[in-house]
């Protein structure tokens, strides 16, 4: 199966800066999969994402996102529906008085007819468990709603897509929860292919696939259990591994239970 | 180095009006100075509430707050007076930046307190070097910065006006692990040089568990649990009931006892959670 979204050598600087921001990235990505990318403050991983619908586009090398190459102008429209972004901050992502409004926005703006707009309004709403929120006022709703009601606002453009760029950065850890639960679903139970970009390292043991940045390059990529395993080369990165890894990694068992459960039969088994 | 203690503390906001809400009610607890404490609750749990009490920010529907024995709400005066004693670090400081440079900025405070130009100087470059801002940024616009480094500045605005209790409400929310670890540890270099009160509002249990000497948890507007990390995580089905989550030591440690591996004493950190391995003879 040809992949979704696939980065061929690509290289970035920013008009007059001086350092390369991504250093030959190649990368494919299938379609329906749930991929986290982790990496600390300047290690590139935003400037990926803005990779993935065409915001930034490569200086050198090409970004395939469904054949689409993104630096083809013409194909901007049908690019930006295919990739759906949402970002850090949920009060910037929020353009209506209304939540089902707010929703709305993006399919009336691509011409949807009223009934379908309708539909896809509240099917996206339900889909993030914000469907009873459709009449509040987007400005009293917690951030992890808040969130959850852009992500809507996303997906009822119906992207094959979803590209999150630190969503959870501002949330509290209820919000946080909300968040990744959401996307989790979107990807298990929609087939959307979800990309998570994040420095929380607990946001990732769900994802099929975890790619981690430094300094422009991907220096781990793999499932999360075998790139936790990396106890090193996580700690040079500046990021954590969670608890379960260090500990079997100090106790020389294999490290690939991410979950306390598991883990902990691991230790009581090796009592026995 | 100024002690705070609270008495009877509720706020009820917007009261007689149909959205009349009561964030505390009926809060009482001493805070001895010098003492490191971490506030922990769920978003809404009457927290934020709480610290903006403590320097006059809101005035108590009820009860008194006291700062080395005053009631800072006793006039006008006194509740001017407790802004300089009590600093409190909002979360997102660094919204908060608006001068033209970093020094500018750091400035501010002190150049409020009415304070000569050299104590202001120096008060600016030591706030500056506790919390890790280098010289060379003092005169670039606070714009410009990263937004970890923007941070440590909106840190030092509040740390120059030298407060006896420094208050943070999230410092680490939004940064990444090197950044959150790094303004911990400016944090705690404040506070063991300066001997200040410090309390911080924190979601990272395991930042919390690991650095105070005391936690207080409020839960729907009431204090919940309050003592030192031992006793708190000594009772961490606790911590779950109310919803909040527990450290990733802690966490396995009781799945680890439920599996029968008997673990002893409170296990919050990975050195404790070793120990206590080792004290089973797993290592």
């Amino acid at each position: 199966m040809e992949p979704i979204i696939r980065f061929e050598n690509v290289h970035f600087t920013y008009p007059e800066g001086e350092r390369e921001i991504l250093c030959g990235i190649d990368l494919e990505i299938d379609e329906g999969s749930f991929v986290a990318v982790l990496g600390h403050n300047g290690s590139g991983k935003s400037t990926l994402a803005k990779h993935m619908n065409a915001i930034l586009v490569p200086t050198e090398g090409r970004v395939l996102v469904a054949g689409l190459d993104t630096a083809d102008e013409d194909k901007l429209l049908e690019l930006r529906r295919t990739v759906g972004m949402v970002f850090q901050n949920p009060d910037n992502q929020i353009v209506a008085n209304v939540v089902e409004d707010d929703v709305a926005f993006a399919p009336e703006n691509l011409g949807v007819p009223p009934k379908e707009i309708r539909e896809r309004v509240d099917a996206a709403l339900k889909q993030v468990g914000m469907y009873d929120f459709r009449m509040h006022a987007p400005h009293l709703l917690s951030g992890g709603q808040k969130q959850r009601v852009a992500i809507a606002g996303v997906i009822a453009m119906q992207p094959r897509v979803l590209v999150l760029d630190e969503p959870t950065a501002m949330l509290d850890p209820q919000g946080r929860r909300e968040v990744v639960q959401t996307v989790t679903a979107l990807c298990r139970e929609k087939g959307m292919t979800v990309v998570l970009i994040t420095h929380h390292m607990e946001e990732c043991i769900g994802a099929d696939r975890l790619i981690v940045m430094s300094n422009g390059s991907i220096v781990a990529d793999g499932s999360p259990q075998a790139v936790f395993s990396q106890v090193e080369l996580m700690e040079r990165e500046g990021l954590d591994v969670p608890e379960t890894t260090r500990v079997l990694h100090e106790l020389g068992l294999p490290t690939d239970a991410l979950d306390p459960e598991t883990c902990a039969e691991r230790i009581a088994a090796r009592l026995r | 180095m100024s002690e705070l203690r609270v008495e009877a503390l509720t706020h009820t906001y917007s009261a007689g009006t149909p959205f009349e809400k009561t964030a505390i009610e009926n809060i009482s607890l001493t805070i001895p100075s010098g003492q490191f404490v971490g506030l922990l609750g769920h978003t809404g749990s009457g927290k934020s509430t709480f610290i903006q009490h403590l320097n006059a920010l809101l005035k108590p529907t009820g009860g008194t707050v006291y700062v080395d024995g005053e009631d800072i709400n006793k006039d006008k005066k006194s509740r001017r007076a407790v802004k300089n004693k009590v600093g409190l670090v909002f979360q997102y400081p660094e919204y908060q930046l608006f001068e033209e440079t970093v020094f500018a900025d750091i400035a501010f405070g002190p150049r409020n307190m009415g304070l000569e130009k050299a104590e202001i100087e120096q008060r600016v470059r030591e706030a500056a070097h506790f919390v890790g801002v280098e010289e060379e940024l003092m005169e670039r616009s606070p714009l410009e910065l990263s937004g970890g480094q923007k941070r440590r500045v909106a840190i030092a605005g509040v740390i120059a006006m030298r407060p006896g209790i420094l208050i943070l409400d999230e410092p680490t929310a939004g940064l990444d692990p090197a950044g959150c670890r790094q303004i911990m540890d400016n944090i705690c270099t404040y506070r063991r040089e300066s001997g200040a009160t410090v309390i911080i509002v924190s979601h990272n249990m395991d930042d919390a568990a690991r650095l105070t000497e005391r936690l207080i948890v409020f839960d729907h507007g009431h204090i919940a649990m309050d003592g030192s990390p031992e006793e708190i995580f000594s009772k961490p089905e606790k911590l779950v009931e109310i919803g909040l989550a527990v450290p990733q030591a802690t966490r396995l440690a009781m799945a680890l006892r439920e599996k029968g591996v008997a673990l002893e004493g409170a296990v919050f950190t990975h050195g404790q959670l070793m120990a206590a391995l080792k004290g089973v003879g797993v290592c």
